[in-house]
């Protein structure tokens, strides 16, 4: 009897590793705080607020140099609107997330733009560039975060946009600028 | 007399009780040496010598899926970076995409050249790669995107032209999926060596190198 | 067999003790243990700004060797762009200009974050590239030991309703949680 219990116990112990082993990776304790929207709508985004105003696509792009940056893809341009809240608000990674759940960083290529912090009140407008698979167009979620890869603890605002059409004419990013007030 | 008291007799009785346990220890360490020995643990491990794969065929590397195409030695594309000791650079060019879902910020360490061919890092004689850069316009470190294959060439110094076989041989390198318990999270990591590929030379690099010159 | 079990009993009483003496010295060591282990959480184990150094008088405020100033506040109307055009901050907006004095016994610099607070409690950094300014406002001031050519100056752009109040002067690594707190005006 004495040597069932030990024997069980010893099961139990295995048991509740193994558990804990599996509970680390399939419920992670730590988890980005995610706040949704659509266009139009300003989406907190701790301590300030995002909004998207819009988003194209078009096959080609141009630098603030004029020069044409070549893809084999199409160039995604996000219009959105970053504004500080009581304190300035910081966007470490601004991603496109497609309808597959591929996920785009914003690209650096181009000279793009970084907007990567705001004022309280003050809001800063500008486009967000992305690089895609033609087939990456559709239904799409822009995700600005508060922290990088490591989002874990961060804020994320996700956003719903839809992009379907891709325009013939060459695109050039709005730099980004305070809006007046 | 008790139990507490010791004579001759209990002595005796105490130290054959003694000698179980120490035959038992003798006896399970000739048993698991013999074990091993029988499995064998002692066997003299045989180095396999690596798997050739071709130039030109994808190849699944973890986090992308890379396409070695070939290499070059050129003295006259980014002379000016060539470090000290370095005469020309080796270039190899390849074709990778991310297929793990996501942008990968910059190139994984997918190749790794022969000992002697390149310069070493101090003590490492296959260092990772210079310099990274997309063969379309000259960008540095380029992020990979998913679904979007790119040509791009990782660069190493090299102290003579003549170090670089016509014929190179490279190692390819895979990583793995480890689960990170800091991050939480699934990240690719320890490249290792997983093939041979034999990669012809291009004396004329497309892209960006021609543009260069 | 009487003897045996006296000395039985007498094991057991003996054990009895023991235990109770351990139980009893479990408990102020259990106290001790607690108490060095809440170290952390008695003393605000974050690091967040909570002692402010004020200025005295003189209008030097002090921490440790080092001390700070403010030397001007004031805000500016137009810059230079460096085409010779002139910039104005965009319609909504002031643009201030902040100068320090900064006296210290350091012998190695050490650089100050800067948060200007307005008088609704709102916090403003020095504004980065996307602003526009001709000129990079710095996001950090000397607080340390001064080399040549020090940062001592840097600018904020703040909505025109907006009162400054306070400058703060931070590091997270050396002077948290004690922070240079300064009035403005």
């Amino acid at each position: 009897m004495r040597r069932l219990v030990v024997a069980l116990l010893a099961v139990a112990v295995l048991g509740a590793g193994l558990l804990v082993d599996h509970a680390e990776r399939a419920w992670p304790s730590t988890r980005p705080f995610v706040r949704t929207g659509t266009v139009g709508e300003e989406v907190r985004l701790w301590p300030g607020w995002v909004e998207v105003r819009g988003a194209r696509a078009a096959n080609s792009y141009v630098d603030p140099y004029g020069d044409e940056i070549p893809t084999d893809g199409v160039w995604v341009a996000v219009d959105v609107v970053l504004t500080g809240g009581r304190e300035p608000v910081g966007v470490a990674q601004w991603t496109l997330e497609d309808a597959a759940g591929r996920r785009f960083q914003a690209s650096e290529r181009g000279g793009a733009y970084l907007m990567d912090s705001a004022q309280p009140e003050s809001p800063l407008r500008g486009e967000i560039v992305f690089e895609v698979p033609r087939d990456a167009l559709g239904r799409l979620v822009v995700r600005a975060g508060t922290r990088g890869a490591d989002d874990r603890l961060g804020a994320v605002a996700a956003i719903d946009v839809t992009v379907e059409e891709v325009s013939q004419r060459p695109m050039t990013a709005e730099q980004p600028r305070w809006e007046e007030r | 007399m008790g139990d507490s008291s010791l004579g001759p007799r209990p002595l005796l009785g105490a130290l054959r009780r003694r000698r179980r346990p120490i035959v038992g220890a003798v006896a399970a360490v000739v048993a698991c040496t013999g074990a091993t020995a029988l499995l064998g643990g002692f066997d003299t491990v045989e180095t396999t010598t690596m798997p050739q794969w071709p130039a030109g065929e994808p190849l699944d590397l973890g986090p992308a899926e890379v396409t070695l195409l070939d290499h070059a030695v050129r003295d006259d594309v980014l002379a000016d970076y060539l470090p000290d000791g370095a005469a020309a650079w080796l270039i190899v060019r390849a074709r990778v995409e991310a297929t793990d879902g996501e942008t990968l910020t910059y190139p994984p360490e997918v190749v790794s050249p022969p000992e002697g061919a390149v310069l070493p890092d101090g003590e490492d004689a296959q260092p990772s790669a210079d310099r990274v850069i997309l063969l379309s316009d000259g960008t540095a470190r380029p992020q990979l995107h998913p679904g979007l294959p790119e040509e791009v060439a990782y660069l190493w110094p090299v102290a003579e032209p003549g170090d670089v076989p016509a014929e190179l041989q490279v190692e390819v390198l895979v990583s793995r999926l480890e689960f990170s318990a800091s991050s939480q999270d699934d990240v690719w990591r320890t490249p290792q060596p997983a093939a041979d590929v034999i990669l012809p030379r291009n004396a004329q690099m497309p892209g960006t190198f021609e543009d260069t010159v | 067999m009487r003897g045996g079990n006296a000395a039985k009993v007498n094991t057991r009483t003996s054990a009895t003790t023991a235990n109770k003496v351990a139980l009893g010295l479990l408990v102020p060591v259990l106290a001790a243990f607690g108490w060095i282990a809440s170290a952390d959480l008695r003393t605000g184990w974050s690091d967040d700004p909570r002692n402010p150094a004020e200025p005295g008088p003189d209008g030097w405020a002090s921490i440790a060797r080092t001390s700070v100033r403010v030397a001007g506040f004031e805000e500016v109307g137009t810059l230079e762009n460096w085409d010779g055009t002139p910039w104005t901050p965009p319609d909504g907006y002031r643009l201030w200009r902040l100068e320090v004095e900064v006296r210290s016994r350091l012998t190695e610099p050490r650089f100050c974050t800067v948060e200007v607070h307005d008088a609704e409690g709102r916090t403003f950094t020095p504004p980065g590239p996307d602003a526009g300014l001709p000129e990079t406002a710095a996001s950090a001031l000397d607080c340390g030991s001064l080399e040549e050519d020090p940062s001592l100056s840097t600018m904020v752009l703040m909505p025109v309703e907006s009162r400054p109040a306070t400058v703060r002067l931070l590091n997270d690594y050396e002077l948290a949680p004690a922070y240079f707190s300064l009035p403005l005006r």
